[in-house]
């Protein structure tokens, strides 16, 4: 065998292996979540309220994607604009794979935030977020089963007041079970990173 | 050409004893000031910025105004253990000693522009520093 051809092989054996590093062996290792993985053998707690998109909406009325659900309100200043940003964010970084998430706030806001000044606020940060509104009872019974703490400080509409909050993001698998609990000091890379792993 | 007549030296120094006196051995600046953009149906916002106190005494941030807000407060985002966001505005100000920074970061300490008016570009702010001048400064309303 000639000095040359070895050299030609040790060339492609050298490509094989780098292409193997880049490509093959990145996807074999295990995905390590950013988010809280949750195995519930129940699924998540239904969710039927008014929706931005028009009528009633619950989990299953997105077809089958994954669902990120966001307890939030648009008074709020500082978190709900960063965490509906991120998550705008994380959507480009999905790229192609984006139109299998569908994003839904819920508002705990229900007094303020109408379906229509909802509307608009959502679809300013993605024109395929939803914000969903409805009876405060309803908003409270739903957000008690998801773990998600809300209040309003003192104050009514007249003088303004703001609403703490649990600021996590809850995803929901396409088989409608409780997947993952995103908490909101996440990045968007984070968040892109999970939801790729999960769509 | 005629020749600039110089200013008698003990002017020079008596100009630059003035300025020492005036303004300490710094200033406050503020740097890196912005804002996300927010929807222009939303009722409020929030301007981010860092602030360093570089005089020999104390200064506290109270406050800002700004023709692109109805009105301002301080405020500040905390987060307990169980992750509920809550705000409160920080009545006393934020205090920064000597040679001391602060922060105004997204889910920390913030302006609150309450019915902001201007939603892309930028607008100005004044910033109400108790111990120190006002500040004027521009706001960058970016997408961070």
């Amino acid at each position: 065998m000639t000095t040359k051809r070895l050299a030609k092989i040790a060339i492609a054996v050298l490509a094989v292996s780098v292409a193997a590093w880049v490509f093959v062996i990145p996807r074999l290792r295990p995905h390590v979540f950013h988010g809280v993985v949750m195995q519930s053998e129940t699924p998540a707690p239904a969710i039927d309220l008014e929706a931005t998109t028009g009528g009633m909406a619950g989990l299953d009325s997105f077809g089958g994607k994954l669902v990120v659900v966001y307890f939030g309100y648009t008074h709020c200043p500082d978190v709900c604009p960063t965490t509906l940003s991120s998550l705008n964010k994380a959507l480009d970084l999905i790229g192609d794979g984006a139109d299998d998430v569908q994003v839904v706030m819920v508002t705990v806001d229900p007094e303020r935030d109408t379906v229509e000044y909802l509307a608009e606020y959502m679809t300013y940060f993605d024109e395929s977020f939803v914000g969903l509104t409805g009876p405060i009872e309803d908003i409270s019974r739903i957000a008690t089963a998801y773990g998600v703490f809300f209040a309003a400080d003192e104050g009514d509409v007249e003088t303004g007041y703001t609403v703490a909050h649990n600021a996590s993001l809850m995803v929901i698998g396409r088989d409608g079970h409780l997947r993952l609990i995103l908490p909101p000091e996440l990045t968007a890379e984070q968040i892109a990173d999970d939801l790729k792993y999960l769509r | 050409m005629k020749a600039v007549p110089k200013p008698p030296l003990l002017l020079a120094v008596g100009v630059a004893l003035v300025l020492v006196s005036c303004g300490g051995s710094g200033a406050v600046t503020v740097t890196d000031v912005w804002s996300r953009p927010v929807p222009p149906v939303s009722p409020a916002s929030a301007v981010f910025l860092e602030i360093t106190n570089d005089l020999d005494s104390a200064v506290t941030l109270t406050g800002a105004s700004s023709d692109a807000c109805g009105s301002m407060e301080l405020h500040e985002t905390t987060m307990d253990d169980s992750g509920v966001m809550a705000m409160q505005e920080l009545t006393a100000g934020l205090r920064l000693e000597p040679g001391a920074s602060g922060l105004l970061e997204p889910g920390g300490i913030h302006l609150m522009c309450i019915e902001p008016q201007v939603f892309e570009g930028s607008f100005d702010v004044e910033l109400t520093i108790d111990g120190a001048d006002s500040i004027s400064t521009a706001v960058a309303i970016e997408d961070r």
